[in-house]
């Protein structure tokens, strides 16, 4: 039981608090002491190591590059790969001045502007370690004249690097992307001690979305260096770990044949394995070459593609946004069916034009003067718009967007590559919140042959049929084949299924039906493209009206400028039974039926190789 | 023995401390110094520095003419104040460098944890010189929570340092308001056992700290290489160092923290032993003094007060210097006076204000 004073007692606690603080001002003494005796150690018993540590021999830590993973095709081609490249690199903390040596150095080998300001800004960055490259892509000569002079500046030496290159050039650029000098936003997003001997980092596509495989894990080398930087000793304390390989589902040769095909249009192709959503091919042209971005592009070349007018930067495939057209018109056909609005015997006259009820203005179906009877089957064949202007009036706005959606369109497909667009399916709430008006009766009716406000991706419409084809089965589109280790294990990826579009069995197979018979059929708007294949398969044409210029001055022999030629687009599926692949082609200002036609030579080059 | 005094002497007459004020102008100045070549011939920094100083020092003058007792009247407010600016920096404090510390009111920006170095002192003993002491375990409780919660706010932040500070501090001035020895241990148990829940609190980076102090060549091109590189710099600095603004700068020119926390390596490598010893004793002469003025203290809450600004002040200067001489774990502590910075030089010589109104307005009457 502790005493308790009930009154409190001057002296007493004065003297109890004296006591107190001489216990604690012995424990202050004692950690003093720890520190003087630490500092004794370091200072005086560890002298000669440390001194020595400083002064003569500098124990430095390098990091160690660790090898860019490879990417190649599904057959093993080469897509992306790393080369040797000499630049010329400053180790900022041992040049003594830094101005006079720069001068110095300028009259040796020359070093323009553009260099200085990159390397300034790199030094403004503050990386502590390593060295700032000064010039990259030394010549022979440079390389000669530096060595010979090296002695004159200490802290700077030439370092030999493995760049990115990429074989394809321009034609992979939509898969692969690229990198380039990676930055202090994405130095911030990763341990910066993993890259410390990076200087690149993926900037988009393929090369970003995988970034963290294919780079790898950076080595440590312990070097003791003398005071002119020059390394006397170094042990290997841990060896760089390099990136993982990559092969991509891509057909290498197929992509090549297909940016052929497409030549200078601007446009996109899409192919997809239905069985398994493995993409085949994505095309987008016009394109740039990758490699002028990998050891920094100058502004005037960056300026250059940036402005030019036929947007090579546009990845088309899976950023552009465009309205469909009649490609749509299959899927609500479908909805149209589930719901019972039609059903596949119903009967549609088509005098060639449709007026909503009180209103005056007429809708043209792309044939004047009609088709006549068509049923819901005949209808998707010739693509009859007045039917399907009737068909959305009848659905409703909200019913067209949830088989939209259902299929996909609206939203990610969650590709495993970096950057896809999520298009667009309106509603009247995003009018109203976008545009301050309210949805009109006519807004729904064009939006029924895939014009108005409704806009897809190349990608989206893809991965769309590749569900029809399936029955409702979406896949996930994936460009990622296997990944191989450095040790050479290897890991298959797996088909990804996504949600099932549960529509009947029945209705699937009747609008697939429609759909060969758009190539078998006579009337059908691909007859022509179909004739003479040695294969067979099924598809859906599209013509969507350009509405507000595109300011596209390429020249073409054609009668109408090009800024005023409808889009045009063609999905397909070969063989028409059991289909082993899906193909969406899309041409900027194409005018109508030139995809169809691009679609056929696609088909030949992939029926023309030998495929699994 | 007779106390009485004729007249004042003219430091007496403004509440200032000789003994004081030349130590803390012997460190600014030494501290000026290290920091003109820390910063690299940085004359901008000197200046800046300098005119934090002036700032602190007008500030120093002020607090040294308030009387004690009116401190003992805001300390509650002062505490309540501080903790609601760390619960608001906690929300939606400014990001610097990856850490929520500051909080910006129209040009100025400052970090509350600065506060709680003041106003923890202050409470701890406004509430313990209102108790019977010694303290019994309710009281003991009390206090401990008063300084628990200002702690896990700043650690949250995360600023491990600063709330390590608190925390000694903390427990020093309980253990000198006459805690009982036996609660000292059994304080100790509980600590031990609270240990490893503060280890899951902690963040990744401040236990890759700890890891690293027990083996900083694990991680020599991460945490590892600032332990490693001021070893270098401190021991091959000698006996009487490599001299000023000859410190080979090329193992410390690019660490961010040289002008900052790793300040002291950089005077152990200019100034060697010798140096650093000279910066040590003057720390230890403010420190006595602080214990000093503490014992000649007149009432209770002055004499706790004292005593818990001069530990405050002894455990900012060791932990700093401890971290730098790799004896503790880096946990991120300006250097008292040395480090450029202005909040936390702000608050410590704000504190010697206070000592020295603690000493100045005693009533001279004996005893």
């Amino acid at each position: 039981m502790s005493k308790r004073f009930t009154l409190k007692n001057p002296k007493q606690e004065i003297d109890q608090y004296k006591r107190r603080l001489a216990v604690v001002s012995i424990f202050v003494g004692v950690l003093l002491l720890v520190l003087v005796a630490r500092l004794m150690y370091l200072q005086i018993v560890r002298y000669q190591l440390y001194s020595t540590l400083s002064q003569q021999n500098l124990l430095s830590v390098a990091p160690i590059d660790p090898s860019r993973g490879l990417i190649y095709d599904r057959n093993g081609v080469l897509l992306a790969g790393n080369m040797p490249v000499f630049s010329l690199e400053v180790s900022p903390s041992k040049v003594h001045n830094l101005k006079q040596t720069l001068a110095a150095l300028n009259e040796l080998i020359p070093l323009s502007p553009a260099d200085l300001q990159a390397f300034y800004k790199q030094l403004g960055e503050g990386r502590q370690f390593g060295s700032i490259p000064l010039r990259v892509k030394l010549t022979d000569q440079e390389i000669a004249t530096f060595a010979v002079n090296q002695y004159q500046f200490p802290g700077i030496f030439i370092q030999a690097h493995m760049v990115r290159y990429y074989p394809f050039g321009a034609v992979m650029e939509p898969v692969l992307g690229y990198v380039g000098r990676i930055n202090a936003k994405e130095l911030a997003q990763v341990n910066p001690a993993n890259y410390s001997a990076t200087n690149y980092y993926g900037k988009a596509g393929i090369e970003k979305y995988y970034e963290t495989m294919l780079h790898g894990t950076v080595g440590i080398q312990q070097v003791e260096t003398d005071v002119n930087g020059r390394i006397i000793r170094s042990n290997q304390s841990k060896p760089a770990i390099a990136g993982n390989n990559l092969y991509l589902s891509i057909d290498s040769k197929f992509e090549v044949a297909i940016a052929k095909i497409l030549g200078n249009n601007a446009g996109a192709v899409i192919a997809i394995d239905p069985r398994n959503g493995q993409v085949l091919a994505l095309v987008s042209t016009p394109g740039f070459d990758p490699n002028q971005f990998v050891t920094g592009i100058s502004e005037k070349a960056y300026s250059a593609l940036a402005n030019d007018p036929s947007h090579p930067m546009y990845n088309r495939a899976i950023n552009g946004q465009f309205a469909p057209g009649s490609t749509v018109k299959p899927f609500y056909a479908l909805e149209g069916l589930q719901t019972g609005m039609i059903a596949p015997s119903t009967q549609f006259f088509d005098p060639g034009w449709y007026k909503l009820p009180d209103s005056e203005h007429v809708f043209h179906n792309w044939v004047r003067k009609g088709f006549g009877w068509v049923n819901v089957e005949t209808a998707i064949i010739q693509s009859c718009d007045t039917f399907f202007y009737d068909l959305a009036y009848k659905m409703g706005v909200h019913k067209l967007g949830d088989v939209l959606t259902q299929f996909g369109f609206g939203q990610a497909t969650h590709i495993d590559t970096y950057g896809e667009s999520l298009g667009l399916v309106p509603t009247p709430m995003w009018k109203l919140r976008v545009h301050h008006q309210p949805w009109y009766p006519g807004d729904t009716v064009v939006t029924g042959i895939g014009q108005g406000y409704l806009l897809v991706t190349p990608l989206q419409l893809a991965h769309a049929v590749v569900t029809l084809v399936n029955h409702g089965q979406a896949l996930q589109p994936t460009l990622l084949l296997k990944t191989e280790t450095p040790q050479g294990a290897l890991t298959q990826t797996q088909a990804i299924p996504q949600a099932v579009v549960n529509f009947s069995q029945h209705y699937y197979d009747l609008v697939l039906k429609a759909m060969r018979e758009v190539v078998s059929d006579p009337r059908g708007t691909a007859y022509a493209a179909g004739l003479g294949a040695p294969y067979t398969f099924g598809g859906k044409s599209g013509t969507a009206q350009v509405f507000g210029l595109k300011g596209n001055e390429t020249d073409n022999s054609n009668l109408l400028p090009l800024k005023l030629r409808d889009d045009s687009w063609f999905e397909a599926f070969a063989p028409a039974q059991n289909p082993t692949i899906v193909v969406v082609v899309f041409m900027e200002h194409g005018g109508e039926g030139h995809s169809v036609m691009l679609a056929r030579q696609v088909l030949d080059a992939y029926f023309n190789q030998e495929h699994k | 023995m007779n106390k009485v005094r004729a007249a004042k002497t003219i430091w007496e007459k403004w509440h200032l401390d000789l003994t004081i004020l030349i130590c803390l102008f012997m460190l600014c100045g030494a501290g000026l110094l290290i920091l003109y070549s820390a910063s690299n011939q940085d004359m901008s920094m000197v200046i800046g520095q300098s005119a934090r100083f002036v700032m602190a020092f007008i500030l120093m003058f002020v607090l040294a003419q308030i009387r004690p007792d009116h401190y003992k009247r805001i300390a509650p407010w002062l505490y309540v104040f501080g903790v609601l600016l760390l619960v608001m920096v906690l929300g939606l404090g400014a990001i610097s460098k990856g850490a929520q510390r500051w909080l910006s009111v129209g040009l100025f920006r400052f970090q509350p944890a600065e506060i709680m170095k003041l106003a923890v002192p202050l409470i701890l003993s406004w509430y313990l010189s209102e108790q019977y002491l010694p303290p019994r375990a309710r009281t003991l409780c009390m206090a401990a929570l008063l300084i628990i919660l200002p702690a896990l706010l700043t650690i949250k932040q995360p600023d491990l340092g600063t709330g390590l500070l608190i925390i000694s501090a903390g427990t020093g001035v309980i253990l000198l308001s006459g805690i009982r020895w036996r609660w000292v241990i059994i304080c100790l148990l509980v600590f031990l056992s609270v240990t490893p829940l503060l280890w899951h609190h902690m963040h990744q980076y401040q236990r890759e700290r700890v890891f690293v102090f027990l083996n900083p060549e694990s991680d020599p091109l991460g945490a590892g290489y600032h332990i490693i590189q001021s070893k270098i710099a401190i021991g091959s600095g000698g006996l009487f160092g490599k001299g000023w603004l000859h410190g080979t700068q090329s193992h410390l020119s690019f660490l961010p923290e040289h002008a900052t926390d790793f300040i002291f390596s950089v005077c152990g490598e200019e100034f060697g032993f010798m140096g650093a010893l000279f910066l040590i004793i003057l720390y230890s002469i403010l420190i006595m003094r602080g214990f000093y003025i503490s014992t000649e203290a007149q009432d209770t809450f002055s004499r706790l007060l004292a005593g818990s600004i001069t530990l405050m002040f002894f455990f900012s200067m060791f932990i700093n210097i401890g971290m730098v001489t790799g004896v503790l774990p880096v946990v991120g502590l300006p250097l008292p006076l040395i480090s450029y910075g202005g909040t936390s030089m702000v608050t410590l010589i704000a504190g010697f204000g206070i000592l020295m109104s603690i000493h100045t307005h005693r009533k001279l009457v004996g005893t």
